[in-house]
């Protein structure tokens, strides 16, 4: 088939129309969301009320005629169940007093004033911008400057058609804001909701003490604080950070507190105040931002691709099969590496973690506070340490393999042993080392002692656990090293030491003017992947020591996973992966350079 | 021309010299007498044994018996950087991280001549071979040519007694490489040292050497001038090896007098298919003898007045001369050269004339010549 610029508008009209009807229905599909949400707590609300003796008068006055009991008794429906129909209803169960039998099921019918959806003049807006990025497009693709003489787009395309994609990104951010305001409202009627349900109850301060009293009561996450409940507070699952300064905190005069970008609704309810932990009304500011960048890579990347080709059936053919082999590759390549690359680019910018649903874009804060994080420069400084094995095992590595340089059926067998280790899995060799350096049933320590020598304390003492993962980190990297050493000697032409033995070249001088040159490619290969695997060390670190003692071994990895899964700051371990990243980074094109450089010299 | 040898050559000796390598004899026990400032050439197939013999002669590989004798003392255990030989490798063996400089400097640094001298003879190096504007380049960018000399250099700057060279044009095109047989034979010339010259290239052999030595399956074949190499080849197989187009061949067996009745001839005869020649001495006691003449020593004639008639096959015709393809006497394929505006054409029937003269005669079962 030939490509026409027919053929690229209308692949770009459809891409931008997916685009932009993503960002606007996302932006609607939260507040939905949010508005169901309030819904199955209503639902929870009322058949904890029911309940009670004269529940059902205090339900209706909360809920109006929204409210409906029937006693079908249906055992199966333990949790509150909200359809999908609109306008929507909530469905839960009904327990007796005493918590134990269903005794029926209450519905909630939706507010249908109080649904909120997304102005149709909006998606007018998309459209027209939509339409004025095509018509933009179509007026740079017709003019007969798009392809320049060498088939490439000209710049003023690109910058008209960036001008076309932020005209798109209109919409999109309008949406964006009427998702804030419509989950604010939501927020404040949640808000509401559950004030007026305590507000009934006499018993607010005793219900505020018991955890997850006010939860059960109005299905609601609140924190409430007083003098006595920072406990209450620190149990609550929040960061520790968070928890302390909400405890501290006073709500402004909009009832808000904004703990580390998280905006908090606060209500006070007789003596008790609720804290109502964030939920939808915590905005992630990049839906919006991912759509658009996704409008412009759709646009930008078939417009390269394909412009050179309009017009040129056989070239747009080799063009469609070489992407077509390509894209195995590219999405994989995309899925399985840029992807969480970039995911952890952009988990590096925001507080993140599993246990808290506040997830606030912080910026460059997490990067900012590793300046002042002392446990992770002593991580980096001991991974920097202990990246001094790797001088070590490349001299023994080479020394090994030119010992058994010569063909026979020992240095076959020795081969083997040497590459032994390498295959060998990780944790299996870290276990055994753990038992040989054991300080009281080492085989380390019991051939000290046979021989008359004191203990050595190999991997409780802060001062001989880095080394002792260091020897055992170059065990376990020697052979592979030398098996590489060994491919690069056979590389190096016999006739250069026969030559150099003519020339008077002694043993010595023959390993330095023939054997390092000749090895030179070999040893800058095995520098800077042993560096870079060095900087990487995890596993020993791991199983051996924990990063003990005292910190003595915690390694940057170590430390980036003890960050994330035990300390649960994903967005700061994310963002010490980028640093570590920067560090690899500067260390490998540092050692290129210099040594490139003097291969060239 | 300055010459540049500041020292008389040395000659070599070998006595007995013989390589095993396990049960494999690579070279046969070897005696060879090489004059002080002469050219040899080692030539012979792949596997004859004899760059073995010039790594021997280097010392890079050890002999199993026998000994070398280098300007009159036996090398047995002296380092081959003490031989005061120099070596040209067939990959030339430049030291590919080093500078065409830095490589023709390197054996004089590692025998720790003074600056001084060894820029003097780095660049009177470099002069003689044209490298001058290559001095700061490194092997790995220069041509095959360009290497060659490199490799010539770093041998010459040494200023040893004897050269070894190893197949050392192996690796150029044809046409590089006949510039540069003319550059070592005029380098032979200039230097006067003594040059041992290994290739399996009869041509290089014939035209630089002042003696050749043919070897086969590590056994000494013939030593002796080109020219007598050509003309009176010791064997049948020397008569193959050297010599284009091949020397043409045919066995026959000897018939007396009586048996040959009938024929003109009063004397023994060779009688191979259509041709019948006169034994040219009493030389043989065999009864089957081969008889061996090159191209140039055939006539093609009218079929009348010759030694045996044949058909043509095909002409090549070379510009200064033609060859002429045509049965031999067994209907095997012979050449004939003939001359560039020789007449006849594929399908012709000729005559084919014998220069008795050159006719080179060899026992059947053990491919001697004989006299």
């Amino acid at each position: 088939m030939t490509i026409r610029p027919v053929h690229l508008v209308a692949l770009m009209a459809v891409a931008a129309g997916l685009a932009l009807f993503a960002a606007l229905s996302q932006a609607q599909r939260a507040v939905t969301t949010a508005e169901r949400d309030l819904l199955a707590a209503e639902a929870s609300i009322a058949a904890r009320l029911l309940r009670d003796a004269g529940g059902g008068d205090r339900a209706a006055s909360l809920f109006g005629g929204r409210v409906s009991r029937s006693p079908v008794r249906d055992p199966n429906a333990v949790e509150v169940v909200v359809d999908e129909a609109v306008p929507a209803r909530a469905t839960t169960s009904v327990f007796d007093a005493d918590g134990w039998d269903v005794v029926g099921q209450v519905v909630v019918d939706e507010d249908a004033s109080r649904r909120a959806s997304l102005p149709v003049s909006l998606y007018a807006l998309a459209a027209v911008a939509c339409a004025a990025l095509v018509a933009l497009a179509t007026w740079c693709v017709s003019r007969a400057g798009v392809c320049g003489p060498s088939g490439s787009l000209r710049w003023p395309v690109f910058t008209w058609l960036a001008v076309g994609v932020a005209v798109a990104f209109v919409p999109a951010a309008l949406a964006e804001r009427w998702a804030q305001q419509s989950l604010a409202t939501v927020t404040a009627q949640r808000l509401a909701v559950a004030s007026r349900v305590l507000a009934a109850r006499d018993d607010v301060a005793a219900l505020a003490r018991v955890p997850s009293g006010i939860l059960g009561l109005t299905g609601l996450r609140f924190v409430p604080t007083g003098t006595a409940d920072r406990d209450q507070l620190l149990a609550s699952g929040l960061p520790v950070q968070v928890a302390q300064a909400l405890a501290g905190a006073s709500p402004a005069e909009s009832g808000h507190v904004v703990v580390e970008h998280v905006s908090y609704a606060t209500a006070d309810v007789a003596s008790a105040r609720l804290i109502l932990l964030p939920y939808e009304h915590v905005r992630r500011p990049t839906s919006s931002m991912v759509a658009v960048v996704a409008l412009g890579l759709l646009i930008g990347v078939p417009m390269i691709v394909l412009s050179s080709t309009i017009g040129d059936a056989r070239r747009a053919r080799r063009e469609l099969a070489a992407w077509s082999f390509l894209a195995p590759g590219l999405l994989h390549l995309a899925a399985f590496t840029i992807g969480p690359l970039v995911f952890a680019a952009w988990l590096s910018l925001h507080r993140w973690s599993l246990v808290d649903p506040a997830r606030p874009f912080v910026g460059l804060e997490n990067y900012a506070a590793l300046a002042s994080n002392a446990g992770f420069w002593n991580a980096l400084l001991n991974t920097a340490i202990f990246t001094l094995h790797v001088p070590f095992s490349m001299t023994l590595a080479l020394g090994l393999a030119l010992l058994v340089r010569h063909p026979g059926r020992s240095s076959v067998v020795a081969r083997a042993a040497f590459f032994l280790p390498s295959i060998t899995s990780l944790v299996a060799v870290a276990m055994v080392w753990q038992w040989m350096l054991s300080d009281e049933y080492g085989l380390a320590n019991a051939a000290l002692e046979a021989a008359g020598l004191p203990r050595v304390r190999w991997l409780s003492s802060p001062s001989l656990a880095l080394v002792s993962i260091m020897i055992v980190a170059t065990w376990t990297t020697v052979g592979f090293q030398t098996v590489l050493f060994q491919a690069g000697l056979t590389a190096i032409p016999r006739d250069l030491y026969d030559a150099a033995r003519i020339d008077g070249a002694s043993r010595w001088r023959q390993f330095r003017h023939v054997t390092l040159p000749g090895l030179r490619p070999t040893l800058v290969f095995v520098l800077i992947t042993s560096v870079i695997s060095s900087f990487q060390v995890f596993g020993t670190v791991y199983v051996m020591t924990q990063g003990g003692p005292l910190h003595a071994t915690d390694v940057a990895v170590f430390h980036i996973y003890e960050e994330a899964w035990e300390l649960q700051r994903v967005g700061s371990a994310a963002a010490m992966s980028w640093t570590l990243f920067a560090v690899i980074f500067a260390v490998t094109w540092l050692h290129f350079r210099t040594l490139e450089q003097r291969a060239e010299a | 021309m300055v010459t540049t040898v500041s020292r008389p050559p040395a000659g070599i000796a070998l006595r007995g010299l013989e390589k095993r390598f396990g049960d494999v004899v690579a070279v046969h026990p070897l005696d060879l007498e090489i004059a002080p400032g002469e050219f040899v050439v080692f030539v012979g197939p792949s596997g004859c044994g004899k760059t073995t013999v010039l790594r021997m002669i280097a010392g890079l590989d050890d002999p199993s018996a026998g000994a070398v004798w280098i300007g009159g003392r036996a090398v047995e255990h002296v380092e081959p950087a003490d031989r005061d030989v120099a070596m040209v490798f067939q990959s030339y063996a430049l030291y590919p991280h080093m500078t065409v400089r830095e490589n023709l400097a390197f054996g004089l640094r590692m025998r720790k001549h003074a600056a001084a001298d060894i820029e003097r003879r780095v660049s009177r190096a470099a002069g003689v071979l044209g490298l001058e504007a290559l001095m700061e380049r490194r092997p790995g960018q220069l041509s095959g040519g360009q290497k060659q000399r490199v490799a010539f250099g770093r041998a010459m700057v040494r200023d040893p007694q004897v050269f070894l060279f190893d197949e050392p044009l192996s690796n150029l095109d044809a046409r590089l490489r006949a510039d540069m047989r003319r550059e070592i034979a005029e380098l032979h010339a200039r230097l006067g040292a003594t040059m041992l010259y290994v290739t399996h290239d009869q041509v290089e052999a014939m035209t630089l050497g002042q003696r050749i030595a043919v070897m086969r399956d590590g056994r000494l074949q013939q030593y002796a001038p080109p020219l007598e190499i050509y003309r009176q080849p010791a064997n049948l197989y020397v008569a193959t090896f050297i010599g284009t187009p091949s020397i043409n061949l045919v066995t026959g067996d000897i018939v007396a007098p009586a048996q040959a009745a009938g024929r003109a001839e009063p004397s023994p005869c060779l009688v191979a298919g259509r041709l019948s020649l006169p034994l040219a001495s009493q030389q043989s006691a065999s009864r089957r003898v081969t008889i061996g003449v090159r191209a140039e020593n055939l006539r093609v004639v009218p079929p009348g007045d010759s030694d045996f008639t044949s058909v043509v096959h095909r002409v090549e015709r070379l510009g200064n001369e033609s060859l002429v393809h045509l049965d031999g006497p067994l209907d095997d394929p012979w050449i004939a050269r003939a001359a560039a505006d020789w007449a006849g054409r594929a399908g012709d029937a000729v005559g084919v004339r014998l220069d008795r003269q050159h006719t080179l005669w060899f026992d059947a079962g053990d491919g001697r010549r004989l006299e």
